[in-house]
């Protein structure tokens, strides 16, 4: 629960965030993993597993409850697939370690996924050593897996660990990591990110979730993890920084006259610093596109959601940096209640290609000409903006509310979209169209059957009117004539 | 047999650029008709002659024994109505007759992407959107000399094509650069009117000319139409601004700083290194899309196939719209205006056309005139951009030139003209 100023601050400054909050905790049900009916998937009833989950809430705030509504076996598997590359990271991460031990405990960390009791003592004080001194849990639970998902787990662990391993050789005593090229930072995140979006896709796959070619749109997956990644790396410039790992690419902040990646955080050169990390949205912008045509591939809701909900974080992070020197200062963060209004938006890929194009227009309204890279984002967020018009077209909206509870299609033009006429022609071409193949069902020459609507309708109504006038006209005619004879005869 | 070209109205911007074009490619035969000549080169027969003049088009083209017309002439936009009445539409009727009774087998036709613009906003607009009504009879005449140069398609062997292209900019503009520059003397960079996410297409001239060039080369009555299975996989988006890089993934990817990379490294390196390898990707399409199946079974006639060139029409932009007060900004910059947006000045649209509406109104009064007009305030604040994938798939149209390169070489051009200019005085 938030502070009680935390909900007085909202209330004043962001009543819709507040509002999000509130609905999220009423209504809201996340999964029940003890739920007696779950237990064949969520392998609560084991002590093992009911470990494994415990790990997943201590290490991943964000993660575990998407993880856990993932539907079926899958939301499982993919907590253990987390907590395996959870440890793989702590190893890696943990400066204590001398890299001579670290790099082949990295390179064969996926030989120890099935040798039963396996753990590891040997971290320093990392916050989540807890998963690598009970990793036997994870291995314990591992087994328990269909084969294929192992497989997929083990291998994405290989490499993972191996670009790991590769990357510490520049942590060698006296030189801290640096990335130089975009290249290189590109791989860099390839390896501890765009692998694990390789790996979902074919968990995804695997377990009959996704259609199988997803496992197969590697540049896809990758984007996708690169997107996070990215985006965390340029958030966390300051955390990592003053823990001595600098992940910028020179290649993006060199040319704005530093020498050192520290000197970034210097206030005399701010904006020189700011305009650097735009460089570093402008460089996350670039999968942006990717991820959305990736969304839109999936078919499974719960999948979806797991997908979706840390990309439109991401490109919310992305605004709240760019242009804003606080990131150099400190960690910033997407206030919470935006989070959950976020996560309601993220059920399908129309609303999260609206929020993407939301949160680039508040990019681009923040870029300035003296930017270097001014033009280069204007040309990225308009790409977003293409992508949201093509895919979900604004002048198609769904109308609900007709009787049988069905939405229906309207092509409303805000403005007079001319798209509209587009669509128009073809409703009277479908009109025709189903006519025309009625007309054949029942055996006339529909040319013909068109005339006949088209041209002698009209006639025969007005020939059918004509006559019931004449008709009329001659009862009553014949009435008064009767009348008149009657009272004449009296 | 090497083709002969006769551009009509080379003499210019998107004509003078054609003919070089041409020329760059090393074509033999290039004529060029108009009313005055401004290309100078040794390898080029001048015509001059009126467009409406049919016998002295057939003269031309006789003389050149051309098998492809290019027709790009056509007055600015600002001309009186009359011109274009006389040049966009009877020209046009002229040229093809005198075409067709030279048995020429090529006419490619400049249009524009005003054809479509009755000042709505344009949004992801492709070649299935009717013609609407306009007020501007730039646009009107253009739809009607496009109408004359689809219908000839097919007669006694003419092959026609036409190709709009979206905000031409580049070397030799005489419309966008000198009001770029005005506004710059005049300070007028410090309001902003709408909310600036308005996007809008702007095409450097190359691309256009390259369109050009593929549909001279790609029209003919005899080739059969795309088939529709040719659709299912995604173009590359265009990244000539933002920069191509490729995503490293597990099975092409860069050694980077592996020590001691094995086979399999060494093979994803030369995959990652090796541009054909790049991954596959599904296209996706709703039903609203130009190409979608539904789309390509009842939006288009049913003796018209949308995927061939000859009897079609192509949108040509440079594949990368962008935020319209951006534009001119990054050109206005370019040009040495230190743009503050701290003290810039926002003006809702509807204010602004108020406001466009009595400086009008002044300057009829007073006889002055003005550049802000309605209208121009409808331009910068209105989207405009357009679906280039027909082109792409149809023509192979790949944009050339990014909008900043394009920029970056107008503005050089134009402070280079200019220097020119005042040393001459």
């Amino acid at each position: 629960m938030p502070k009680a100023t935390e909900l007085l601050y909202l209330l004043f400054r962001h009543p819709n965030e507040l509002r999000a909050l509130a609905q999220y905790w009423v209504w809201t049900d996340n999964r029940e993993l003890s739920d007696p009916k779950e237990l064949a998937s969520t392998g609560w009833d084991r002590e093992s597993m009911r470990t494994c989950w415990a790990y997943l809430d201590m290490t991943s705030r964000s993660f575990a409850v998407v993880i856990k509504n993932l539907q079926g076996d899958l939301a499982r598997i993919i907590c253990l697939f987390y907590l395996t590359l959870r440890a793989l990271d702590t190893i890696e991460d943990d400066m204590t370690i001398p890299v001579e031990v670290k790099q082949p405990l990295l390179r064969d960390f996926y030989k120890r996924l099935d040798e039963e009791g396996w753990n590891f003592t040997g971290n320093g004080p990392e916050k989540d050593r807890d998963v690598c001194v009970h990793f036997d849990v994870v291995i314990q639970e591992l087994a328990r897996i269909p084969k294929s998902c192992f497989e997929v787990i083990r291998d994405i662990t290989k490499k993972t660990g191996k670009g790991m391993a590769d990357f510490c050789d520049r942590v060698s005593p006296g030189r801290s990591f640096y990335v130089e090229t975009i290249e290189e930072y590109d791989l860099y995140c390839h390896c501890v990110a765009g692998l694990v979006g390789e790996g979902l896709s074919r968990l995804f796959a695997a377990t009959g979730k996704e259609q199988e070619w997803i496992a197969d749109q590697l540049e896809l997956s990758n984007s996708c993890g690169l997107f996070l990644q990215k985006t965390n790396i340029t958030r966390d410039y300051r955390e990592d920084v003053d823990d001595g790992r600098f992940f910028w690419p020179r290649e993006i902040w060199g040319k704005f006259g530093f020498a050192d990646i520290k000197e970034l955080k210097e206030r005399e050169k701010e904006q020189q610093a700011v305009f650097a990390l735009n460089g570093m949205v402008l460089d996350a912008l670039r999968h942006s596109v990717d991820s959305l045509d990736y969304l839109t591939m999936l078919k499974n809701q719960s999948v979806f959601n797991f997908v979706a909900i840390p990309q439109v974080m991401a490109i919310a992070t992305l605004a709240l940096c760019y242009g804003n020197p606080e990131v150099l200062q400190r960690n910033v963060k997407i206030r919470r209640g935006q989070t959950v209004q976020l996560m309601q938006k993220a059920t399908n890929p129309r609303d999260v290609a609206y929020v993407f194009r939301d949160f680039g227009r508040r990019i681009h309204a923040k870029s300035l000409p003296q930017d270097p890279n001014y033009l280069k984002i204007s040309v990225a967020c308009g790409k977003i903006e293409q992508w949201c018009e093509h895919h979900y077209p604004s002048f198609i909206s769904l109308v609900s509310g007709s009787k049988d509870g069905s939405a229906s299609i309207s092509p409303t033009a805000p403005g007079g979209d001319p798209r509209a006429l587009i669509y128009q022609r073809r409703v009277v071409r479908e009109q025709e169209k189903q006519r025309r193949d009625l007309a054949i069902r029942v055996g006339l020459d529909p040319a013909k059957m068109n005339n006949n609507q088209e041209e002698q309708a009209p006639w025969w109504l007005l020939a059918a009117m004509m006559g019931t006038t004449v008709l009329l006209f001659a009862i009553t005619a014949g009435i008064a004539f009767l009348v008149i004879w009657w009272f004449d005869l009296m | 047999m090497p083709e002969s070209y006769l551009v009509i109205g080379g003499s210019g911007f998107l004509g003078s650029h054609i003919v070089n074009g041409l020329l760059n490619r090393g074509e033999s035969s290039v004529a060029v008709f108009d009313i005055v000549q401004r290309v100078f080169d040794d390898r080029i027969v001048f015509f001059s002659g009126d467009i409406c003049n049919e016998k002295q088009l057939v003269d031309a083209i006789q003389k050149c024994q051309a098998s492809v017309i290019i027709h790009t002439a056509s007055p600015a936009p600002e001309a009186p109505k009359e011109v274009h009445q006389r040049v966009n539409v009877e020209g046009t009727r002229t040229v093809i007759a005198a075409a067709v009774s030279c048995a020429v087998p090529k006419l490619v036709y400049t249009s524009s992407a005003g054809v479509v613009f009755n000042r709505n906003n344009i949004v992801d607009a492709d070649e299935r959107m009717p013609f609407p009504q306009s007020e501007e009879s730039y646009n009107t005449t253009k739809q009607m000399a496009e109408d004359i140069v689809i219908a000839a398609n097919g007669k006694d062997g003419l092959a026609t094509c036409a190709l709009r292209p979206a905000g031409i900019f580049g070397p030799r503009d005489r419309l966008m650069m000198p009001s770029a520059a005005q506004a710059v003397t005049r300070g007028q960079w410090t309001i902003q009117i709408g909310k600036n996410d308005n996007i809008f297409d702007w095409t450097y001239v190359d691309n256009v000319v390259l369109a050009h060039l593929l549909a001279c080369d790609k029209l003919s009555l005899a080739t059969p139409p795309l088939a529709n299975d040719e659709l299912g996989n995604a173009l590359p988006q265009v990244t000539l601004t933002t920069g191509f890089r490729r995503i490293p993934t597990s099975a092409a990817k860069p050694i980077g700083p592996s020590p001691h990379p094995d086979k399999e490294e060494l093979a994803a390196q030369e995959e990652f290194n090796d541009p054909s390898t790049q991954q596959v990707r599904p296209v996706l399409r709703t039903k609203f899309d130009a190409l979608s199946p539904t789309a390509l079974g009842i939006d288009y006639d049913e003796d018209k196939s949308p995927l061939k060139v000859a009897g079609n029409t192509f949108f040509i932009t440079g594949g990368e719209p962008l935020y319209q007060w951006d534009f001119f900004r990054a050109i206005w910059t370019a040009l040495g205006a230190d743009i503050d947006m701290k003290k810039m000045w926002h003006i809702p649209r509807s204010l602004g056309q108020w406001l466009a509406l009595g400086a009008e109104s002044w300057g009829w009064i007073t006889g002055k005139g003005t550049n802000f007009t309605p209208f121009r305030v409808h331009y910068l604040t209105a989207e405009r951009w357009h679906n280039i994938e027909k082109a792409r798939r149809v023509l192979g149209y790949e944009p050339i030139v990014g909008v900043e390169e394009g920029i970056k070489r107008t503005v050089a051009w134009w402070l280079a003209d200019q220097a020119e200019k005042t040393s001459e005085k």
